[in-house]
């Protein structure tokens, strides 16, 4: 959503400088949702209780399966990035579970409102669950919310990695491939990035950002250009605003970027 | 990297239950006066909890056209006012358009509030109907008000006033903006969110006494009281702010945030993440617990969550715990959820001002779990030089903020 220049006239290399430990997209069909809660359930069998996933949105529930992926794929435990931060970054959570609630409202009065609607679909909701999953205890919070905001994600995860001082942090990017209210066809789409702050090997993927880079012609940032670059592990690079941002996957493909 | 200027706050914005603007709203707090009462904009009859603190029509910002403003939705009238508000009383309206004026407002989910607006009040079928998505409320917003710096919509919960000024403040320090807008707005009080939050047994029930509801601290506590409201502030470096002679409220000086990793919506009643988000914010302010002197308590009137906070107060003031004044301003004002932590912010900056600090009214018997040095029923006369400032929200999101006179 920055649609106008982020001009920095100072740099701080802790956030323009980071170490991509981990960059994990997923896309799973509406109709695979019931298959999904149950690999979710397994795979954090001591953080998120039963009834906590039960009332999961989709779009979280895809995310935690790839949260995990991520957290494999970074080669910590989750031991080990307790002090992190995360940013969760969904675009219009629980569309068909507020449109039902809405109908139940209006058919049923005012018990028919699930206590569980506001904790599973507000911006925070997805930032608190994930948290509460890899049990960290950095700062968590949601960002963004609607689609075409998805670039807020990385500024506030840069602004926390700075201001925070902290040893890392996950973004995860959640939404729908399609807007639609009964299309049974759309997917959810996932993507997880692990920041680490600094450098900490020549040979691993690095995430640069950028504060003053107003001039360059670098495509906008969404969640699909970002799960394009993951799947192909191709450099890609954003403008955010006039901030600038690019993911490398290779000692190669860096000094070309 | 942190540049040793100070980041100080120099306008206010505001729209609550108790006012309209910076000076009713301190006048309000400070004389005791509860802006809870029954509602009666929509039917309530089904509903567990009943009452709120509830906005009265938005009044238009002076650079808004009246049919136009009329014509949008409450959220948005509300940032208007805010931040159009906040830009004048810092003296940055008109030269506005020669800043990066950057813009953090904690809004928790616009999308929700968008679709029982759509479906209550316009009529419009089928429910969240993606054909009439609207854009990002921040777009809209930046683009009336001719900013031209980096916006951002965020939000931690009841934490996000505090979240968003920490935020700025960092991009203060980065020099990505010359100007920070920071607060949060929520128009909360709508049918099914009051429905939704009385049925997850949140709210207090005491129908009947609407003014007496919101009870932090008192052993008759029974829950919080929603409420909907606005603030924002005007952030800048205070060698800018000193340049242009600019009103001064305080300086943010310290934040510190974390998380429980505890429960979606239950906070943690081992309060140590919460010890830690106000350590952080003292270090980060370079001061001791002893220069501390007011706290302005999340105390929503939860029974797990007030206890929680006033065990980890003791535990951070140590032995000078039963004097260090503390109080709730939600007793008066109900909780504003993501703007909660904004107009507690406003209650603080005030007490530099008027040296006199905000009581927890309906505090009739403190709850002896709740034991701290509380001020009950009425305002008390004090200097106030350093106010601390805490707030916790769902998803285990804590934060607290410290300011200083200046």
């Amino acid at each position: 959503m920055l649609a106008t220049a982020i001009n920095g006239s100072q740099r701080d290399d802790r956030a323009g400088n980071s170490t991509l430990v981990a960059a994990v997209w997923k896309s799973v069909a509406i109709t695979e949702m019931t298959r999904l809660r149950a690999q979710v359930a397994a795979a954090y069998p001591n953080t998120l209780s039963a009834g906590t996933l039960k009332q999961v949105d989709e779009q979280n529930l895809t995310a935690l399966l790839a949260l995990k992926e991520a957290l494999d794929a970074s080669a910590m435990t989750a031991d080990q990035c307790s002090a992190w931060g995360l940013v969760a970054v969904p675009r219009m959570l629980g569309r068909r579970r507020i449109s039902d609630a809405l109908v139940k409202f209006r058919d049923g009065g005012a018990w028919s409102a699930s206590p569980h609607t506001i904790p599973n679909c507000s911006l925070h909701s997805a930032s608190g669950l994930f948290s509460q999953a890899l049990q960290l205890h950095g700062p968590n919070l949601g960002v963004g919310g609607m689609p075409g905001a998805e670039g807020d994600g990385l500024i506030a995860a840069v602004t926390l990695l700075t201001g925070e001082r902290l040893p890392g942090i996950w973004i995860v990017f959640t939404g729908w491939e399609l807007e639609s209210l009964k299309d049974e066809s759309v997917r959810c789409q996932v993507a997880v990035l692990g920041l680490r702050t600094g450098v900490i090997s020549s040979h691993l993927p690095r995430f640069c950002f950028a504060p003053n880079q107003t001039a360059d012609a670098a495509p906008t940032f969404s969640l699909e250009s970002l799960g394009e670059s993951i799947r192909q592990q191709r450099c890609a690079r954003w403008r955010i605003g006039g901030a600038l941002c690019a993911i490398s996957y290779g000692q190669a493909e860096r000094e070309a970027a | 990297m942190r540049t040793p200027d100070a980041v100080w706050i120099t306008g206010v914005g505001a729209g609550t239950p108790l006012g309209w603007d910076y000076q009713t709203i301190a006048d309000h707090l400070l004389a005791g006066k509860s802006g809870i009462r029954k509602v009666e904009s929509f039917d309530v009859s089904q509903h567990p909890s009943q009452i709120a603190g509830i906005l009265d029509p938005i009044p238009r910002p002076p650079s808004q056209a009246p049919e136009a403003f009329a014509k949008k939705p409450r959220l948005l009238q509300l940032g208007l006012w805010c931040c159009e508000q906040a830009l004048r009383d810092a003296g940055l309206w008109e030269s506005r358009s020669k800043s990066r004026i950057g813009l953090i407002l904690g809004i928790a989910t616009e999308w929700g509030w968008q679709w029982e607006d759509d479906a209550w009040n316009r009529g419009h079928e089928p429910f969240c109907d993606p054909a009439i998505d609207s854009p990002p409320l921040l777009h809209t917003l930046q683009q009336e008000l001719q900013l031209s710096g980096p916006v951002l919509t965020m939000s931690a919960a009841c934490a996000s006033g505090n979240f968003a000024m920490a935020l700025g403040r960092r991009w203060l320090e980065l020099g990505w903006v010359d100007v920070v807008l920071a607060g949060g707005c929520d128009t909360a009080v709508t049918p099914m969110t009051l429905a939704s939050f009385g049925n997850l047994r949140a709210l207090s029930r005491r129908n009947d006494q609407p003014q007496q509801a919101s009870r932090p601290f008192d052993k008759g506590r029974d829950g919080f009281v929603l409420s909907e409201g606005g603030a924002v502030f005007v952030l800048e470096r205070a060698r800018e702010a000193r340049q242009r002679k600019a009103r001064v409220y305080g300086e943010l000086a310290g934040c510190g945030l974390s998380s429980d990793a505890y429960h979606p919506v239950i906070p943690a009643p081992d309060p140590t993440q919460v010890i830690v988000a106000i350590r952080s914010a003292l270090r980060d302010a370079q001061l001791d617990p002893a220069a501390i002197d007011y706290v302005n308590a999340h105390g929503t009137g939860t029974p797990v969550g007030d206890a929680a906070e006033a065990k980890a107060l003791r535990e951070v003031f140590g032995e000078s715990a039963m004097q260090v004044p503390v109080s709730s301003t939600k007793s008066m004002t109900g909780h504003l959820l993501t703007a909660a932590a904004s107009l507690e912010a406003l209650a603080c900056l005030a007490t530099f001002e008027r040296s006199a600090i905000p009581p927890t009214i309906n505090l009739d018997d403190p709850d002896p779990e709740c034991r701290l040095c509380h001020v009950p029923h009425q305002a008390r006369e004090q200097p106030v030089r350093v106010a601390m400032s805490n707030s916790f929200g769902f998803g285990g999101s804590n934060s607290c903020a410290i300011f200083r006179a200046v």
